[in-house]
């Protein structure tokens, strides 16, 4: 019954180009906006320049050999972990945070990459299991230990909201396979039991930013003070918004990192509600025209890849958003689309162009 | 088909479940992201709009410069000069104010505690205020903190005007200072709209007509970045400068009166003997104004409490000290008036006077012989003025001592003035509850025992004598202006009262008087200068009476109990113009240590202003 609704919108297909195309346009629009006059101001350009180098990835998943992909899906997924804790050490090395590695001019953010890789190699894992679900505790072994493997080396880059995030799309993409509650019981037990040797390995800063958020008022003009400035940008903002480039809290450089973890709020400040409004409807549409692929995957893989893309997509959206409106800690996470950054509109159009190649293939 | 595919190809359970549940969980997100942004943005949108106003506009102070003061000639005593401060904003401010201000104050190489003092006490908790932590800063500080400015948010540097006075020392005590207006005075309501940090005249002139000096303080609004710096000025309140005060003094005179001094303490005053304007007013020794407008450590301003020559006491007009012999005048005044002598009535002066059970001494051992009225006051005849005082009675003098305006301020236009002190039996019965002895009659005629003036007060009093009666009123204000040049005050001379006494008595005292100078008997040939006819009264203020001090050599006595020396004069002496009174504390005789500077002074004033009442110089000189 949902299925037949939701497939109806595959009729326009098209749309899931131009929605994706009309979001980073608004993302160039604010990032030009958040950047003027200040040393980012070639920021917009070079968006721009990653919009193309997208556009190419997203082709490269739309036509790439489903069969191959499967059969690669660990073969990438060990590159990727490869790089990660290459970076882990080095970071160790150097004492610094290691979040990019320089290809040919440009830097990349594997654990951007990393967010695709894991959806693949979860749903290559689940694909080839014999038994049918659900699931029991010894299946679940294996898809822990590569969530494990991921997020631990991005968490020591360090690179918290992106490890945590690791771990959240895996939640989809084991709620759509399916597990027996026992199994689910002892993974929760588990990560509650892990979560405070965790909390103190963190460093000071990330503590900072956790303890801040669950008592806001704890230090107002420390860490505290990005997410109410981000909320005073918000807020005043209204309904209409102060116009393109017209942002008090944006242009004055109130808001904290505001082309990319913020760049929702410098959008809610110049466009306001109507322009909130806008985006979240373009970023529901785009959720629920994502699972509408569904109908196309007839495989387990195909379907978990679906679910997995789609859930990365909109959870990272979601939270992005949520961070910013001071209902979430700040933890970096970038929104996806929107936010500058490379690495992260690569893969989001990675992983669209893979979901849309089911629709050509039907398999 | 891919085997592989194939075998694994299997659907999942619950599908189209799962897919509704997931669908609904994404809904309820959105759906609640969007009611957070409703509220944000639709129903906290006015309060959220306040604070991003608050973040990004600021309201600077722009302080008035305060009025410059000149001289009689347009010499300019007292103006501003730019001066650097640093305020800080607490809002803006990444770390503990405290904390910031500590750093800054080590960066800068200043002691912190002082600083931290000033922003806990100076906060306005107004928010978004500056509050100025760090004043008079020197050009090194200011480079200093310009190159390191990005470590500290929330610090401002400001341009304030600072108080400057060119001449330094000179006329401090008729100038006064300024100094920051403290707590109390904020709340006392008499300075409407001054905050922390604003200067207030604090002394003299600069206090007593702080009002027109001040002028208001204006503002800006100013829209700031993040890092509290400058972008755009939203709207300006323009500050109005003070008035400008115009002074009787002439800088020139007061210079040479003060140089006359060189390291002796006392007082002079120089009235224009037609206005009652003063022309120069000393009190020795002096501070410099210009260290009150600067950085002022607690340490400097004790030293300048205790110093034990009292640099901050204005003698001319607070010093109180016997006028000794200038005061004879007053005695044959009331002497005359009260028909108790007549002016040729020859008395006997053998040295001293026997009176009651001890002997009145004269100055002059030998005594002076036969003596009238005009001898009396020309040689300063002790015993002569003993008997006048005698035939008087002491509430006759004093009431004559009042008419001629001792006892009681001037009336200028400076703020502590003394009243000095005018003795009778019933002052002495209600304020000390003793009896009046006959005896201090005496002693009170010659200006000893409790007679007390002030400088002023005497310089008053010779001035009422060159005007034959006329009673004014001594002023240092003249005008004052705006900015502009509108004339907001003018002083004019005004007649306060003629006393009744006759031409005849003000003809017998100044002639007297003339004679002092002018006679080779007179005691005061010191003030003589030629081509100016001087007339004056020597006096000498014993500080102590020993006995064993009697006859010795001046130079034997310690500085300390040595007499103070007076003189009181007025030229030309025919058609007064100028009045000058001097009195060098532990100065010795008036005649040796006060008279020169007296007439150098009138003829320094009557050449400037009336060379054509000076005598033509005798031929051949």
């Amino acid at each position: 019954m949902t299925m037949r609704a939701i497939v109806n919108l595959r009729r326009f297909d098209l749309l899931l180009l131009g929605c994706t195309l009309a979001l980073s346009a608004v993302g160039i629009m604010v990032i030009t906006s958040a950047t003027s006059g200040g040393p980012y101001s070639g920021y917009p350009g070079r968006q721009a320049y990653w919009l193309a180098v997208a556009l190419a990835a997203y082709f490269l998943g739309y036509y790439a050999d489903r069969r191959y992909l499967e059969r690669g899906a660990y073969i990438l997924y060990g590159v990727v972990l490869t790089v990660l804790l290459a970076l882990a050490v080095a970071g160790k090395v150097t004492g610094g945070v290691q979040r990019w590695i320089h290809v040919g001019g440009l830097t990349f953010q594997p654990s951007e990459l990393a967010k695709v890789t894991l959806v693949l190699a979860l749903a290559r894992y689940f694909n080839r299991r014999k038994s049918q679900p659900p699931f029991g505790l010894e299946e679940m072994v294996t898809p822990v230990l590569l969530v494990a493997a991921y997020a631990l080396p991005v968490a020591m880059q360090p690179d918290l909201g992106t490890a945590m995030f690791l771990v959240i799309i895996s939640v989809p993409v084991i709620f759509f396979v399916g597990v027996r509650w026992p199994a689910v019981l002892v993974m929760l037990f588990g990560a509650a039991a892990a979560a405070p040797s965790l909390f103190f390995s963190l460093k000071p800063y990330q503590r900072e930013r956790i303890l801040n958020f669950l008592r806001p008022d704890r230090d107002p003009l420390g860490t505290g003070y990005h997410v109410v400035q981000s909320k005073i940008a918000i807020g005043s903002g209204g309904l209409f918004g102060k116009g393109f480039q017209q942002g008090t809290q944006s242009q004055l450089r109130f808001i904290p990192e505001q082309h990319t973890d913020f760049v929702f709020s410098v959008l809610a400040e110049e466009f306001g509600f109507v322009g909130v409004l806008i985006v979240l409807g373009l970023l529901a549409f785009l959720t629920v025209y994502l699972f509408s692929y569904l109908e196309f995957a007839k495989t387990r893989f195909s379907f978990l890849l679906v679910v997995g893309v789609t859930c990365t997509f909109t959870l990272q959206a979601a939270i992005n958003i949520a961070m910013a409106a001071g209902l979430l800690p700040v933890v970096g996470l970038p929104l996806p689309l929107l936010s500058y950054g490379g690495s992260s509109l690569v893969t989001t159009y990675l992983g669209f162009g893979i979901i849309a190649g089911y629709r050509r293939r039907r398999t | 088909m891919d085997p592989i595919a194939q075998r694994s190809g299997q659907p999942l359970p619950g599908v189209e479940r799962k897919l509704a549940v997931a669908l609904v969980t994404l809904a309820l997100v959105f759906l609640g992201l969007t009611l957070h942004f409703w509220r944000l943005q639709i129903l906290q949108h006015s309060r959220y709009q306040k604070l991003a106003d608050n973040n990004r506009i600021r309201l600077l102070d722009m302080p008035a410069t305060r009025g410059i003061i000149t001289d009689r000639n347009g010499v300019i005593l007292a103006d501003s000069t730019p001066d650097f401060s640093l305020a800080v904003v607490k809002e803006d401010m990444i770390a503990q104010p405290v904390d910031e201000i500590e750093a800054l104050a080590r960066l800068l190489g200043l002691e912190p505690e002082q600083f931290k003092e000033r922003y806990l006490e100076g906060g306005t908790g107004i928010p978004y205020r500056p509050v100025r932590v760090f004043d008079h800063l020197g050009p090194r500080e200011v480079a200093i903190f310009e190159a390191d400015q990005d470590l500290f948010p929330g610090v401002i540097l400001q341009v304030v005007p600072r108080r400057h006075y060119p001449f330094g020392e000179t006329a401090a005590h008729v100038l006064g200072y300024v100094g920051e207006i403290s707590q109390t005075q904020i709340r006392s309501g008499q300075y409407p709209g001054a905050s922390r940090g604003d200067n207030i005249g604090k002394y003299a002139i600069e206090k007593a007509y702080d009002d027109y000096l001040r002028g208001k303080d204006g503002g800006r609004q100013v829209e700031v970045d993040a890092r509290g710096r400058e972008l755009n000025v939203l709207g300006v309140t323009e500050p109005v400068p003070g008035a400008n005060v115009r002074l009787t003094l002439d800088i020139e005179l007061q210079l040479d009166l003060e140089r006359a001094f060189g390291d002796s303490r006392g007082a002079g005053v120089v009235l224009n003997a037609q206005t009652g304007e003063v022309l120069a007013m000393v009190s020795r020794p002096a501070f410099d104004p210009n260290e009150f407008s600067l950085r002022m450590g607690t340490q400097r301003w004790n030293e300048i409490l205790t110093d034990p020559g009292h640099p901050l006491q204005s003698r001319a007009l607070q010093g109180v000290y016997p006028p000794g012999s200038t005061f004879k005048v007053v005695t044959a005044i009331a002497a005359l008036m009260e028909k108790a002598v007549a002016e040729d009535e020859n008395l006997f002066c053998s040295g001293g006077y026997y009176y009651g059970r001890r002997i009145y001494r004269d100055w002059r051992p030998g005594g002076h012989g036969r003596v009238n009225m005009h001898k009396g006051i020309v040689e300063s005849c002790d015993v002569y003025f003993y008997q006048m005082g005698e035939r008087v009675g002491m509430d006759a003098l004093a009431m004559w001592a009042s008419v001629l305006g001792l006892g009681r301020k001037t009336g200028i236009d400076l703020p502590g003035e003394a009243e000095g002190l005018i003795p009778s039996p019933d002052w002495k019965n209600r304020e000390r509850g003793e009896v009046w002895f006959p005896g201090e009659t005496l002693s009170a005629s010659i200006g000893q025992g409790y007679v007390l003036v002030t400088p002023l007060q005497l310089a008053n009093l010779y001035a009422t004598i060159a005007r034959s009666g006329m009673h004014m009123d001594p002023f240092l204000v003249s005008g004052i202006s705006d900015v502009n040049g509108m004339e907001l005050y003018r002083r004019d001379p005004t007649v306060k009262r003629e006393t009744e006494i006759p031409d005849e008595v003000w003809n017998t005292v100044t002639g007297s008087l003339q004679g002092v100078v002018g006679e080779s008997r007179g005691t005061g040939r010191a003030a003589a200068v030629a081509g100016l006819k001087v007339a004056g009264k020597t006096g000498t203020a014993q500080v102590v009476r020993l006995q064993d001090m009697e006859g010795r050599d001046e130079e034997e006595i310690p500085y300390e109990l040595r007499d103070h020396a007076w003189f009181a004069g007025f030229a030309p002496a025919d058609r007064p113009r100028v009045v000058a009174v001097v009195v060098v504390e532990h100065g010795g005789h008036g005649a040796s240590a006060a008279a020169p500077i007296v007439g150098r002074i009138l003829k320094k004033y009557v050449k400037t202003y009336h060379p054509d009442l000076l005598d033509p110089p005798a031929p051949g000189t």
